[in-house]
């Protein structure tokens, strides 16, 4: 992560006023330019040598108090996006600012092609007991074993949160198949609603999968959907374009694998996000 | 039901899920009072709590959520049943 922060420090509006105080919002009037101040900022050490390191490349400390109304604010932000995969990158990087919401895909592998087909069937095969397999095989997390939950159907995998070895193997796939159908149940009501923004990373880029995506959601109500794709030349990392109502490309630098989701290109999802909800007029940032 | 009654018909189904008997619940109690409330805990607690008081909560208001204030007045506005 940090080759992202330095290569930010390198901008040439990187030491302009970072800071922008509005009122009448939930962090007590403290409004950040997300953009530049989160390019300066992020991951900014607090304390002993590296503190003292900070200072002396930007001769300030970042206030205690700012740095919380930071973490409010990038949970905000963060909380107003939907994520459909693919893989658990942009969850993880919601869970980094304890947005947790609720999402189906959030924690999956699953691809715009996947989705389109989950979606046409209204995820009917994801909400059948007999669909549900589970695997052990998922990677230890604090030392406590992960489970996998694949759904055949769709050829979707999930994360299924800590293996509990207390409960028997009929009694954890019950509820990993009770837990799908409630967070299918979820989508549809975001889907119905149309409020939060839904968001997919492809790093093979297929527009026609978009397009059917796109145009899925679309029967359901006023959706916005953000696809997040690599930089390419004339498009580079942090653009993000209006394609059409509704639908946003935008464009990042690198993407986290599957094994390793939480390498993720932090300062440049921020930004995409801030502008997106710039965009759909959801955010004065 | 009243809000003490719903307060604590919810201490029942977090002592439950939590699995501690000695589990407290006040209406200010957020998920970082509790160690273990993550987002797979939560789907378990909020499927527990539509099934004890027999309703249904939509998405946006389970992302409303922040204290067990707010389940309470959610759980009450959608009649529930005791």
């Amino acid at each position: 992560m940090n080759f992202n922060i330095a290569r930010s420090l390198k901008t040439s509006d990187s030491d302009k006023a970072a800071i922008q105080p509005l009122s009448g919002d939930a962090l007590g009037g403290a409004r950040l330019d997300a953009a530049s101040y989160l390019n300066r900022y992020l991951n900014a050490p607090e304390t002993g040598i590296p503190a003292l390191v900070h200072y002396l490349r930007h001769k300030t400390f970042e206030p205690q108090s700012l740095k919380l109304a930071r973490k409010a604010y990038c949970k905000d932000v963060l909380a107003k996006f939907h994520s459909l995969g693919n893989n658990c990158e942009f969850g993880l990087l919601q869970h980094k600012y304890l947005a947790e919401p609720l999402d189906l895909f959030r924690f999956s592998d699953a691809s715009a092609g996947k989705l389109v087909e989950a979606l046409k069937s209204r995820l009917v095969e994801l909400r059948k007991l007999e669909n549900v397999i589970l695997q052990f095989d998922g990677p230890l997390e604090k030392g406590v074993p992960q489970l996998t939950v694949i759904v055949p159907p769709y050829g979707i995998r999930f994360h299924g949160g800590d293996l509990t070895l207390r409960k028997a193997f009929e009694e954890v796939k019950a509820s990993q198949a009770k837990r799908l159908d409630f967070l299918a149940r979820k989508l549809f009501d975001d889907l119905e609603d149309a409020e939060r923004i839904f968001v997919h990373k492809s790093d093979v880029a297929s527009r026609s999968d978009i397009e059917q995506l796109y145009a899925l959601m679309r029967s359901f109500g006023p959706n916005r959907l953000l696809w997040v794709t690599l930089e390419e030349p004339g498009k580079p990392a942090g653009t993000v374009e209006l394609e059409k109502e509704g639908l946003m490309h935008g464009y990042i630098d690198q993407f986290a694998e599957l094994k390793t989701a939480g390498d993720y290109s932090e300062a440049y999802w921020l930004k995409i996000c801030c502008e997106t909800l710039r965009i759909a007029g959801q955010a004065s940032v | 039901m009243t809000q003490p009654e719903l307060l604590a018909a919810l201490t029942e189904i977090f002592r439950e899920n939590f699995d501690d008997e000695n589990l407290v619940l006040t209406m200010t109690t957020t998920a970082s009072d509790i160690a273990g409330w993550d987002s797979a805990k939560m789907v378990m607690l909020v499927l527990a709590a539509e099934e004890r008081f027999d309703v249904r909560f939509r998405s946006r208001d389970i992302d409303a959520l922040r204290t067990i204030g707010d389940w309470v007045a959610l759980i009450e506005a959608a009649g529930a049943k005791p």
